[in-house]
This record gives C-alpha cells, structure tokens and sequence, in this order.
C-alpha cells in the first residue's frame, strides 16, 4: 500500500505522518491509497518512441532539467558565483508559488527594464512547478540537499537555477540557486536541533526567505504562526549560528487576498529578527494572485530577488550590514 | 586559386516536428546547384537520392512530407565561393533529422555518439520553427497559471508535462553550450541562425517588424536567452520561405507557381544582418 496526498506539500508518502495531523494518515481526506509501486516520471516518453535513439551509444549526457543537487550547482559555480537563496517556511505557506511565480515573471518578462532571463539548468522543474506537476514522491525524503540529480528522480530537496543578466552598464550575471525544501524541514527544525545539519548549506547562503503566510497572520492562528516563526528565527541564529549580515526576508505571502495590507503582527518578528541581530526586510507579494484584477500577479515577487542581489534602489544597506562573500563561504565546503 | 585547405564546414540543422528543416535544405540544394547566387555547387554531392527525392517535390509545387523516422540523412554538398577573383570551396554538410529525434533529445537529455562528433567539428548551427504550426506549444501565461493554482491539486495522478517550445528551444541552446564549451573558452562565438520557417505566414503588420521581433513576442524567454548570450553566441535571425506561399493552403497559390518558369521563384529570406529586416530573394 502507498499513501500520497493531493496538499501539494505534504510528504505523507513519504513520512507516513499527515500534515493535517489525522491519524491514521489514511483517513484523511487529501490522502490516496494506492498499490501502485511507481508513478510515471514527467518527461519520461515511451519506450516505442525511441527506438532509433536507444540503440545509439551515448556520446552526451545533459542536466537532468528539474532539480540540482549540491554537486550540480558546484559544476555551474566553477565559472561563476552563484547567489544561493534559502526559501525557509512550513506547510503550503507558499513556496513553491513563490518559485512558480518567480518563473512566470521572468517568462513573460515581467521583470523590469533592467534585467533579463539567461538561462536556466531547471526549465523542466519550472515548468513543472508553475504546472503543479512536480509534487514529492512516495519514499523516503532525504535528509540532506540531493548530491547529485538525474532525470528519472522524484523531487526532493534540492536546487533550482535561474540566471539573470542586466541589459545594460556592465552586463552582470546572477545565478541563483533557489532552495526547494519541504515545509517539515522548517517544522523539524524548529523542534529539533538535531535537524540543524542539514542545513549547513546555510552557512553559504546568500539571502534566507523565511516565508509567512499573510491570511494565517490576520486570522485565529497568528500566534502561533507568529511564535513559530520567532523559533525558526531563533533557530538561525542560535543553533546555526547565521552570518547576521546575510539579507534576511520576511516575505508574507498571499498578500492578493489582504489587499496587499500588511498585517501588523508581522512587526514582532521582524523585531525578534533584530533582537538576533539580522536586518530583516518584510516583503509583501501576491506570487499567483486570487484577485488578478485587483492585484496583480508577482506582485513582490521581484522585490526578495532585488534585495538579495544588493540591487534594490529603496533598500540601502548599512555599512555593517554590506553583504560579501566571505572567505571560506564556498559551496564545496558545507556540502555533505 | 582554389583553396586546397579550405575547411569542411558543417551546419547543424535543430528542430522539433513540422519545423521546417527538410524542406529548407532541398531548397538550398535546388539554389545551390542553379548555381547563380554567391554560393554554388562544386560538382555534384556523392549520393543525392534524399535531396534529389525532396527537391523534386518542391518542383512540383509540393512540400515536403513529414521526415520518417528510419531518416538520418547527412547531407555533403561540395561548394565553392567566388569572392574578388579568389574561389574557397569546401563541403557543406548538412545532417538532417525528423523532428521527433530532436525532441527525444530534449526529454533523455542526452545525445548519441554520433552527434557528438558531428557537433565536436567546428559547425554551424540553425535552428527552426515553423510560424503557425500546430506543433508549436505556447507558453504558460498568468491565466492559466492562476487556474491552476485557484484549485486543490487534482487527484494524484501526476500528468506528462509537455513542455512549452520556448522551454524546448532555450534547453538546446544550452544543450550546444555546453557542448561548445570549449570553443567558448577560446573566444569563439559559434554562430546560431535562428530560422522562422513559412514566413510568409506571419501576419504582414508583423513581418515589418522582421524575425527578431516575431521571435520576441512568441517565445520571450528564447528571445532574453538570445539578448543575454551575445557574448557566448553569434546569433542571427532570419525569415524564410521557400516558394513564398503555402501550396496547399493558399487557393491558386500551387497552380499559379506552377505557371511560372520557376515554381520557387517567390521564395525569399528575410535578414537583420545589416540592421532592420530586409528581404532577399532567393
């Protein structure tokens, strides 16, 4: 019997725990039963369509085109740095719709005069996120960013890359390497330092985003999303012990169906963040609004990129708080 | 003089289904061999049962069929160049493929042997799509995007992804650049031409503005991957249609090239090289 479940977070298949808490996992009303051993892999054509090519010798082999996995994005920061950005957060905070949304805008360029697209080792994953056909597989979840992927594996915590040129005054080149991580490696961490290993990725990263889910912030919840995110907070700066001048960012999602209000509850955790000695940035989007109409989609969405890359007019840095990259900061080190 | 060192040059023919490719080459074949343009066979190609098959059709006013799949044709034209008094002449070799081979290689993600060595020679590269085709899948747009992510996950069934022709087009490029690397390293920007076949079936307000643009408004992220890379690549754009008209689409279009003495005398390309778009006769 396999278990997997239609919330596009959930790793019941697997954790065989439920998100929602319902035990057994099986009664719960997202989860499916299944005896089936293995799913169809995205991608994967039929055998009978390629028949010419399968007898071929192989003469090269690409990315896989849907994840990187540490070793991966080692290959692509041999030639140039890569601005690694941690997208921290639970259950269906949001995401993957950030990264589905960051995609689209960057598509249908949507992101502004001064940059443009220039390339991407993860279209496939993009596309298949955008889609919502790329959903954690039944198994057992690593425990640690994948070292290495190829093209019939399941999601699993990993990178995403999208490069990033300015078209204009020196042309420089970003490449980001996006985290996607299931919501429970947050929840995990939050109760549990002993899970603090497997992010010592974060030790390299470039901007962390810890993702807050704004109706959740305005509604009966709060508080406890407000404490929990306080704990992950504490988290990064205690048990990982985080460079504090890494852009931190408060991204409140969901923001379409608020009216891009703010809820003001949001202020005591960017005041924990300070206390623990981060310069947070609360950020507003609306990544796939509710209400195109009334607000656009993407909203925001730019703006954690921009703040990251130091190339947000608004946002001046302290002196203090100038971000480098810090001697020793390579990926290869904190890999494994 | 004759060059007796010229170098044989290969040009990489890329394209998914309906694209365009085969049809091109037995025209350039047809305008090779007339012999009154700026590149003119030298003698005749050792096997010409493929181009002399696909080259008559065109002269019947009719397009090629789709490429069967037991095709791999490698094409080796022999060619010379007359430029003030010097002649350079070389072979052109043009490998050709059906389109589903292509699209094989973006889905394994990998390549044969073959192709590696073909690719590992210094080439050139065209690319095509075939403007109107219904071959091409568009983009996701923020529509449907926003469908999607308005409902519940569907039943947990994961669907095929079929990936967008953007998407397609942007993964071979970096599939070649990866591939070129090497020549990259050393300053060599391996040239891309980027080929709107059937161009005569773009909406006229549209072919004023020439290629690039055409290729800008249907497939954004190719046309940013293009604008990011001109450092790595030397890319052209260029509209081309081999008879100037659709023979089976256009009512009288195939019976009035048929009365001409050239039935591809309407075809022409459409080039950026010096600029805006200008069209050339071919």
């Amino acid at each position: 019997m396999a278990l997997s479940c239609t919330k596009q977070d959930c790793t019941v298949g697997a954790t065989g725990t439920c998100l929602l808490l319902n035990k057994p996992a099986e009664s719960c009303p997202h989860v499916i039963v299944s005896n089936k051993q293995a799913e169809q892999l995205e991608g994967v054509e039929s055998p009978a369509a390629n028949t010419t090519a399968e007898m071929e010798e192989i003469g090269r082999t690409f990315f896989s085109g849907f994840e990187l996995g540490t070793s991966d994005a080692a290959e692509i920061m041999r030639s140039s740095y890569g601005t690694l950005i941690a997208v921290l957060g639970q259950y269906d905070v949001g995401k993957t719709c950030f990264l589905a949304s960051l995609y689209l805008m960057t598509a249908c360029r949507q992101i502004g005069d001064e940059l443009a697209f220039a390339g991407s080792m993860t279209l496939n994953g993009f596309e298949a996120r955008a889609r919502r056909l790329r959903r954690w597989k039944e198994g057992t979840l690593p425990k640690q960013l994948v070292d290495h992927t190829v093209l019939p594996d399941p999601r699993a915590p990993a990178l995403l890359h999208l490069a990033l040129r300015e078209r204009a005054a020196d042309r420089t080149r970003f490449d980001l390497l996006i985290t996607d991580l299931p919501g429970e490696w947050s929840t995990d961490l939050v109760k549990d330092a002993s899970t603090a290993g497997r992010f010592s990725f974060l030790k390299r990263a470039d901007g962390i985003v810890i993702t807050l889910d704004g109706p959740m912030l305005t509604g009966p919840e709060r508080h406890a999303a407000v404490q929990n995110a306080k704990l992950l907070v504490s988290r990064l700066a205690d048990t990982l012990d985080l460079d504090r001048s890494v852009p931190l960012v408060l991204m409140v999602t969901k923001c379409d169906e608020l009216g891009m209000q703010m809820p003001s509850i949001v202020g005591s955790v960017a005041q924990h963040a300070k206390n623990a000695g981060f310069c947070p940035r609360v950020i507003p989007i609306a990544a796939i609004s509710r209400t195109p109409a009334e607000v656009s989609s993407g909203t925001g969405v730019m703006d954690v990129i921009e703040h990251i890359l130091g190339r947000n007019p608004i946002w001046t840095p302290p002196k203090s708080q100038v971000v480098g990259v810090q001697k020793g900061r390579n990926f290869a080190r904190i890999r494994g | 003089m004759e060059s007796a060192t010229a170098k044989i040059s290969s040009v990489v023919l890329i394209g998914g289904p309906d694209s365009g490719k085969s049809n091109y080459i037995f025209r350039l074949w047809l305008a090779i061999s007339k012999g009154d343009g700026y590149i003119c066979a030298n003698g005749l190609p050792d096997h010409l049962d493929y181009l002399q098959t696909g080259s008559q059709s065109l002269l019947k006013a009719e397009f090629a069929q789709h490429t069967p799949h037991d095709v791999m044709s490698e094409d080796i034209i022999p060619f010379k160049i007359t430029a003030n008094g010097v002649v350079r002449a070389g072979k052109l070799i043009v490998p050709d493929c059906y389109g589903e081979r292509w699209m094989s290689i973006f889905r394994k993600r990998e390549w044969s042997k073959e192709w590696e060595e073909r690719i590992s020679e210094p080439c050139g590269v065209m690319m095509f799509v075939r403007a109107s085709s219904n071959q091409i899948v568009s983009p996701l747009d923020w529509i449907q995007c926003e469908r999607m992510w308005g409902f519940p996950v569907g039943n947990g069934a994961q669907q095929e992804l079929v990936p967008p022709t953007q998407v397609v087009m942007t993964d071979w490029l970096q599939f070649l650049g990866k591939a070129f690397s090497r020549r990259i390293s050393d300053g060599i920007r391996p040239k891309i031409a980027l080929v709107v076949s059937a161009w005569d079936r773009v909406p006229q307000d549209r072919q004023a503005v020439g290629p690039s643009s055409y290729i800008a408004d249907e497939f954004p992220l190719l046309a940013q991957f293009v604008q990011s890379n001109d450092d790595v690549f030397d890319f052209c754009a260029f509209g081309v249609t081999i008879a100037g008209g659709d023979f089976d689409q256009e009512p009288g279009f195939k019976e009035k090239s048929l009365a001409q003495d050239d039935p591809l005398s309407g075809g022409y390309v459409v080039h950026e090289l010096g600029g805006g778009p200008r069209p050339r006769k071919i």
